[in-house]
């Protein structure tokens, strides 16, 4: 946690920064909000692909959040989340929105949903670096903590709704999210 | 658990991740909403699970996305390339504000032009009616001689100079009828301070002013047409030499006299 603040308030100073890019999009930098896409745009795109499986409708919501991004730049408070982690939270709900053809939270308000990443996801190499610890972290998991916690993430069900899927018991459930949410926790100190 | 601090970061986590339902969730909702150290403890619980989406297979959008967000955003950049707005894209009305503003500009400019002209109008109407008035009135003095000249009753007095005041004679035409007059005759030059006064000597009653005026360098002297009331017998016509202005009553010497015998 530590190195990663470290890592983050050291890389705040770049001038390629995520805020300083931001503070361009304030701006009306076209250039700068198409740098915040080349960056992140992969992992977002994936992201959504793994939930709708449709290439079309993904690309979709790759573009309207980052038009987003442009729109409301300057209500983005560093202080209460990272950009990438607003973006991964964002493509999620809309996607799983979709997913689900159920109303929910499409417009997600950058002052309104801070998340902050554990780790600094500027460079492709921190991507690469942090995915690898991930996805060893998720396959280490025995199948039905994996399948559980993919069922919760990327097609946003409940405890009751996976309970129903697998037809394994509620409790049985809630278990194995909470064993999953675990290592992953660990895997990320 | 309303209002209790959840104890423990799966707490968090699972509220993030979405599993929990209704009465699970609620509580945690309502407590981050006004405890600043859960609502951090949720944000960071965010962070980590998010990184879940990082175990999705990779995968590259094509690049039609790209060059869509590009163009709609250059699309509602300024015209002027103005790069240092900030905040939502320009509102229309600006537009239409100045589009207003430059008609009300025009309006106005309109008003003022049509106001000068109405009033440059109005002048020359106002200088057009007092000529019309001279002209009538001249016309009506003009028709007023024409009639004296022209008239039977009209009568011709001549006026004896009375020296040393003068030494030329003077001449009245008279129609008490019509009231009209007309006096020429040639009188040296007064001080600043005098004047001629004519006067109707009239049968009865007292002498009637006919005029107060001054010669000409070379000496003549009229009036025509002077105010004076109708139906005036005249015994004779005199001019005195009054102080300047003249007076009510003659009070100086006479200058020129003769009898009207009318």
């Amino acid at each position: 946690m530590t190195s990663a603040q470290d890592a983050e308030q050291l890389n705040a100073g770049r001038a390629d920064s995520d805020w300083s890019l931001l503070a361009r999009v304030v701006q009306r930098d076209d250039s700068a909000l198409a740098a915040l896409y080349d960056r992140y745009s992969g992992l977002v795109f994936s992201e959504v692909m793994r939930i709708l499986r449709d290439k079309s409708a993904a690309e979709e919501i790759l573009q309207d959040i980052f038009y987003q991004i442009w729109r409301t730049a300057e209500k983005f408070d560093p202080s209460r989340g990272s950009l990438p982690g607003f973006l991964v939270v964002a493509a999620r709900n809309r996607a799983i929105s979709k997913f689900r053809r159920k109303s929910g939270r499409e417009d997600e308000e950058l002052n309104e949903n801070g998340v902050a990443l554990p780790f600094n996801l500027e460079s492709a190499a921190a991507q690469k670096q942090l995915l690898e610890r991930v996805q060893s972290a998720m396959a280490s998991l025995p199948e039905g903590q994996r399948e559980a916690i993919q069922l919760a993430y990327f097609e946003g069900m409940t405890h009751s709704e996976i309970a129903s899927k697998t037809r394994e018991p509620l409790g049985t459930v809630k278990t194995r999210i909470r064993s999953a949410l675990d290592v992953l926790r660990k895997a990320l100190q | 658990m309303a209002n209790e601090h959840p104890y423990r970061d799966e707490d968090f986590e699972l509220y993030a991740l979405g599993v929990l339902e209704g009465d699970e969730a609620k509580p945690i909702a309502s407590h981050v909403a006004s405890c600043p150290a859960c609502a951090q403890k949720l944000t960071d619980a965010r962070g980590r699970v998010a990184m879940i989406a990082l175990t999705a297979e990779r995968q590259a959008p094509s690049l039609a996305p790209r060059q869509r967000l590009l163009d709609q955003v250059r699309a509602e950049a300024a015209p002027s390339g103005d790069s240092s707005r900030t905040g939502a894209q320009r509102p229309p009305q600006n537009w239409w504000n100045a589009i207003w503003a430059t008609a009300a500009f025009a309006l106005a400019a309109c008003a003022v032009i049509l106001w000068m002209a109405n009033s440059r109008l109005n002048n020359e109407i106002q200088q057009l009616n007092a000529e019309a008035q001279a002209q009538a009135q001249q016309l009506k003095h003009e028709r007023a001689m024409a009639a004296l000249l022209t008239s039977p009753q009209t009568k011709t007095v001549d006026l004896a100079p009375k020296a040393p005041m003068a030494t030329q004679a003077g001449r009245v035409m008279y129609n008490a009828q019509l009231g009209a007059l007309i006096y020429a005759g040639n009188l040296p030059q007064l001080a600043a301070n005098k004047s001629y006064e004519l006067w109707i000597i009239p049968q009865s009653g007292n002498p009637i002013p006919a005029g107060v005026f001054a010669p000409q360098a070379n000496g003549e002297a009229n009036i025509v047409m002077p105010q004076i009331p109708t139906g005036v017998a005249a015994k004779a016509f005199a001019v005195t030499i009054e102080p300047a202005g003249g007076t009510p009553a003659p009070t100086g010497p006479m200058a020129q006299v003769g009898a009207a015998g009318l």
